[in-house]
């Protein structure tokens, strides 16, 4: 139970990076594309959905 | 200045846009997973339901979790002895689950105790395997409507056991397993306590076996067609006597092949295997075959899963790739459900035989021959003209 916490703490934090790298890059198209493809497993795990 | 200021403000809204649609594509996608996850069945209580508790009464590492489930009690008229039936250890093998429901909304035990778990992998049965294009639900067809159940996976839902190890070192015997049978309920006997959540399952199961001194313990499951652990019964050297005689007589009685395989001493984990080697029972594992398993196959669609009918099967069977005799008719989940019921009635019969003092006997319930000519859904309870406090939803 603790190790599957630090999964979802890790989870929450790698997700945060995402959108802090999102938000701040520049007009790259692709690379947003691809932090949103990253981000969507991530959100669906802590979400408890996927 | 102002073009700046105009470049900024029309990155901004291109993320805004972009972000929207991926959310949407994430509700899309993962709402309907969310409703399958709390998708609750309705199962009515049988004329033989004596009892309903949960197994976390026997494994107190349960409560509260997803992997909890509900096991029902069917105490007969008479004393004598004691069996556990056991589906859904896999729930994407769905005739197990339908055995053992027909089993306890219409059994009744007139010499003996009879235990059901329906759903043992509670946690599977609330996962899928979307990359396989599994469906989330199927419905069986029934006199007075259809009776929709959720179409689970193998493994339980990494929502309830994350993250998996490498590799599963099984307990006790330390054997490496491969990661993802961490999660699955046939690899994961006998189970410890404190174990993970699988292991705490099974624990519960061989505590239920152990305190009650439960005699015959049946795994209800289904096979690929290509496997050649298929259309069997598995039992190990305790209970192949009486696997055998079962096999003998449901094929000259009933007419349908399910010959016996030895359970192997050296692979562990399974339900076949550490029952006996742990607890008082006798372990009995049944395989019926499901094409819908198989891998060189059309689409996984409901109508699939339920008449085992496929064009590339046909094909490898003409070519004797096949474990199981298969035509146009393919494997229906009527033969499928109705093989299961007449071999677990008659390991009850056979065990009885050898065990005179500790017979027993069930009636009420249907075998081979019923099943395949009226259906599934014949023995399937109406809920909705249930009593409330006769429903349990699982």
């Amino acid at each position: 139970m603790i190790i599957m916490i630090a999964y979802y703490l890790m989870t929450a934090f790698l997700l945060g990076l995402l959108i802090w790298n999102f938000v701040r890059a520049r007009d790259r198209r692709g690379d947003l594309v691809l932090y949103l493809l990253v981000m969507l497993p991530l959100l669906l795990r802590l979400l408890r959905w996927k | 200045m102002e073009m700046r200021t105009g470049g900024v403000k029309r990155g901004v809204a291109d993320k805004a846009v972009l972000a929207a649609l991926f959310l949407a594509l994430a509700l899309w996608g993962g709402l309907p997973l969310r409703r399958h996850r709390h998708h609750d069945i309705p199962i009515v209580k049988g004329p033989g339901v004596t009892r309903v508790f949960r197994l976390s009464e026997y494994s107190p590492g349960l409560k509260g979790t997803t992997a909890d489930t509900f096991v029902f009690e069917l105490r007969g008229r008479e004393p004598g002895g004691k069996a556990l039936l056991i589906a859904n250890t896999h729930s994407n093998e769905p005739e197990g689950m339908l055995s053992a429901i027909i089993f306890l909304e219409n059994a009744v035990v007139e010499k003996g105790t009879l235990y059901i778990i329906p759903v043992f992998n509670n946690s599977g049965s609330r996962a899928t395997r979307p990359g396989d294009g599994y469906p989330l639900y199927f419905d069986i067809a029934t006199d007075w409507g259809a009776r929709r159940f959720r179409f689970g996976n193998r493994d339980a839902s990494p929502l309830d056991q994350w993250p998996d190890p490498d590799v599963y070192i099984h307990y006790p015997d330390r054997q490496l397993l491969s990661y993802i049978d961490v999660r699955n309920t046939n690899r994961t006997w006998p189970g410890r306590a404190d174990g993970p959540l699988m292991e705490r399952v099974t624990f519960g199961a061989m505590e239920l076996m152990r305190r009650e001194g439960i005699d015959v313990a049946i795994d209800i499951h289904g096979a690929e067609t290509m496997f050649p652990v298929t259309n069997c019964i598995v039992a190990p050297e305790s209970s192949v006597r009486i696997a055998t005689m079962v096999a003998m007589t449901v094929k000259a009685m009933e007419g349908f092949e399910n010959h016996v395989e030895p359970s192997p001493a050296g692979f562990r984990g399974l339900s076949h295997r550490e029952i006996g080697d742990h607890g008082p029972s006798l372990p009995f594992l049944l395989e019926a075959p499901i094409p819908f398993l198989d891998q060189p196959t059309g689409p996984k669609t409901v109508e699939f899963l339920l008449d085992g009918k496929d064009p590339f099967l046909l094909s490898l069977s003409a070519k004797g790739k096949l474990f199981v005799p298969y035509d146009e008719s393919g494997w229906p989940i009527e033969k499928r459900v109705g093989q299961h019921m007449s071999v677990c009635l008659e390991i009850f019969r056979q065990f009885s035989r050898k065990s005179a003092d500790r017979p027993i006997a069930v009636s009420g319930v249907p075998r081979y021959a019923d099943v395949a000519e009226n259906g599934v859904g014949r023995y399937l309870a109406d809920p909705s003209k249930a009593a409330p406090g006769d429903i349990v939803m699982n």
